[in-house]
């Protein structure tokens, strides 16, 4: 049986991981002395000087290493049992207590008082409710305690469905001892909607509404979701009729540009508040939706004269929220999405319509007027019929294939080549190219720029040796500057290693081409490359 | 261009990095490269290239920060060329340097660490076994601390499972 992790223990765990699988690694003692041998002529005083030093030191290294070793020898590999009682202590800074200890007994109480009010229990069920704390977390060092408790909140059921709800239920209750201030958080948020009723009649609206948007919300039965819909129009809160992903199919067929969480816009950007603005008057898209499906403001990513912004799907933001694999439902019906068309992208620039039109042509896209529920089951099923099996297979490809993309400079320009061979990557293996371990079997492409996904899908595919994309003059991103700077290290190249296959890159390789009897074009095919990395003769 | 320290003074500065830092490269080496061989090797080039670069560094940084980056450039680089992208490093547990007796979980568990992608590996390895905070490793990778976080956050999920059910000292 394992542990709990609290952030204490993971920190410990993984540092005597490291120190003890590491530990037979051995060092050179004569490293240095080598070194500086190598470097300068050699001078007998200084070098007898220095050997000293380094016995000496080595020494002592080696007492410290033994009297190490026979400590852990010692050590009683005893099993970690599950530790139900814990004691909070004040964090320290600088010999400042920031808070004062609260007592076990009084940290349960309020717990069990923050349950009481937040899901409207009676005190019939709170003599039931067995409430035991099992463990306490510092979350970020800033004072704040989280405590999280277990309890069997069976007796608690829903009356509209008439079952009681699941066993245990974990719940985080936060507390900041220095303002007293308490918070009861769901660690876990697949049982929101089962207290959901109970949690509106104690008056909670804004948390029903905050749960509305949430992923979950999508999988109630229909006659739940338009229950709730109705509850919450009553009260004046903004909900979605018409479905506005429905909305989005409909706007646009276009590209999904997988944005780089660095690359966002900060919110209080102007130029991003008028882009967002201008989806919404124009596209009648409410930004709380499409920020609740991961979209944000991001700038173009590919070079450009203009300022565009590029309202991104932010596929790493989806999976942070939801940090074990599930999917949010964006993703449920766009990735599909992105599997029969490559890409899909809202971009606002000065003219939004020209783009989208563009893009429409480009890929012959049709404007699906009435892409409703029939398109949604459709692309739901299609992506239904991964499973895992399906997934393990391309397992073992896609860490190899992760390792490599991300030895790649995440923040350089893409190239539209790239794009262009992401979008058949995807469509080839209809899934993305990672895999978290989902209950559903299903793929997430996480944190991966369209640049990255076709570079990888290009060597992937390409036999080894020929695993070279063909550069040419005007190509840019990180294969170019990677080329610049292997042609520098060579001396055919005295540029700067910009990442812009300019005249000048274009002679470096000719004159390399040159010199190894190879066709002097100037294009960095797969031939020059590979003589040019790998020194093959 | 010359420096005002003598070749002797230099070369005692360079000595004490040696003997001070050289354990722990060749362990940051060779979890970014995972080959205990290849790992020696980074660690002779890193130092080489700290010997010729020190009487210009200005200690804008930490010589730890400094040297960390030398590694990591030099293991990169050795990463970088197209014949290593294709060989599998997958570790085993007794593939792993240890020097005694381990639990086999704490074997297991470094393997895994060792399966994560090198940008999640790394910042493991900063984090919790030189235990440099966010902003600290963010200046030292030269990246957010959004991305040393998310970083963190997803090689934390890939471990998750081998940290709930493996049994670790206390």
């Amino acid at each position: 049986m394992g542990i709990i992790l609290t952030e204490q223990n993971e920190k410990r765990i993984l540092k005597n991981t490291f120190d003890m699988t590491l530990s037979g690694l051995k060092t050179d003692p004569y490293l240095a002395q080598k070194i500086i041998r190598s470097q300068t002529k050699g001078e007998e005083k200084v070098k007898k000087k220095i050997s000293f030093a380094l016995i000496l030191a080595n020494a002592l290294v080696l007492i410290a290493v033994t009297a190490f070793a026979v400590s852990i020898g010692t050590e009683n590999p005893d099993k970690q049992v599950l530790q139900p009682a814990v004691t909070l202590s004040p964090v320290e800074l600088d010999g400042e207590k920031l808070y004062d200890i609260i007592p076990l007994s009084q940290a349960c109480e309020i717990a069990r008082d923050a349950i009481r009010t937040y899901y409207g229990v009676t005190d019939e069920e709170m003599e039931q409710l067995l409430l035991y704390p099992y463990d306490a977390m510092n979350t970020d060092g800033t004072g704040q305690w989280t405590m999280v408790f277990y309890s069997n909140l069976n007796r608690v059921f829903d009356q509209s469905q008439d079952t009681y709800a699941g066993s245990l239920g974990e719940y985080r209750v936060v507390l900041n001892a220095a303002t007293g201030d308490v918070e009861l958080c769901e660690w876990y948020t697949s049982d929101f909607w089962k207290h959901a009723r109970r949690i509106w009649a104690a008056g909670n609206y804004d948390e029903v509404y905050r749960h509305y948007f949430a992923d979950d919300f999508q999988s109630l039965p229909k006659e739940e979701q338009a229950y709730f819909t109705s509850l919450l129009k009553e009260k004046g809160y903004a909900v979605q009729a018409d479905s506005s992903r429905h909305s989005l199919l409909r706007t646009f067929r276009a590209h999904i540009l997988l944005s780089d969480p660095d690359t966002a816009l900060p919110e209080d950007d102007p130029q991003a508040q008028a882009a967002w603005q201008a989806l919404k008057d124009r596209n009648k898209l409410d930004i709380t939706v499409l920020q609740s499906y991961s979209f944000i403001a991001t700038r173009a990513p590919w070079e450009s004269d203009t300022d565009d912004i590029v309202i991104a799907y932010n596929i790493p933001s989806a999976v942070t929220k939801h940090a074990f694999g599930e999917m949010d439902p964006c993703s449920w019906f766009l990735y599909p999405q992105v599997q029969r068309i490559g890409m899909f992208l809202i971009s606002f620039e000065k003219d939004t319509t020209h783009i989208v039109n563009r893009i429409r042509l480009d890929y012959e896209a049709p404007v699906a007027e009435d892409a409703v529920e029939t398109d949604h089951g459709l692309l739901l099923n299609r992506h239904l019929q991964w499973n895992n099996n399906e997934l393990l297979k391309f397992h073992e490809s896609f860490l190899h294939l992760e390792q490599m993309m991300d030895e790649m400079d995440e923040k350089n320009a893409t190239d539209y080549e790239m794009v262009a061979a992401a979008s058949a990557y995807m469509i080839e293996l209809g899934s993305g190219n990672e895999i978290y371990y989902n209950n559903n079997g299903m793929a997430l492409p996480y944190g991966r720029t369209a640049f990255q996904v076709g570079r990888e899908w290009m060597l992937a595919t390409a036999a080894p040796g020929e695993a070279y994309a063909t550069l040419r003059q005007d190509h840019y991103g990180i294969l170019v500057k990677d080329l610049q700077t292997e042609l520098r290290n060579q001396g055919f190249y005295s540029g700067v290693a910009d990442g812009y296959y300019d005249e000048e890159t274009t002679e470096a390789v000719k004159a390399f081409q040159r010199q190894n009897s190879l066709d002097e074009d100037g294009v960095a095919g797969p031939a020059t490359q590979r003589l040019l990395f790998e020194d093959v003769n | 261009m010359e420096t005002t320290k003598g070749p002797v003074l230099h070369q005692d500065d360079f000595v004490r990095l040696v003997d001070k830092y050289q354990p722990m490269l060749i362990k940051i080496c060779y979890v970014y490269l995972r080959d205990a061989d290849q790992a020696r090797d980074a660690v002779q080039e890193t130092f080489l290239k700290a010997y010729r670069a020190l009487p210009r560094f200005r200690h804008e940084c930490s010589e730890k920060n400094w040297l960390i980056r030398i590694a990591r450039n030099t293991c990169n680089d050795m990463h970088r060329t197209p014949w290593y992208r294709f060989m599998d490093r997958r570790i085993t547990p007794d593939e792993l340097p240890i020097a005694h007796e381990i639990n086999s979980d704490e074997g297991a568990l470094m393997c895994e660490i060792m399966q994560l992608s090198p940008k999640l590996r790394e910042v493991v390895l900063l984090y919790y076994w030189q235990e440099m905070g966010v902003q600290q490793i963010a200046e030292l990778l030269e990246i957010t601390q959004g991305s040393v976080s998310n970083r963190l956050r997803r090689a934390r999920a890939q471990l998750k499972r081998q940290l709930e059910s493996g049994h670790y000292l206390d």
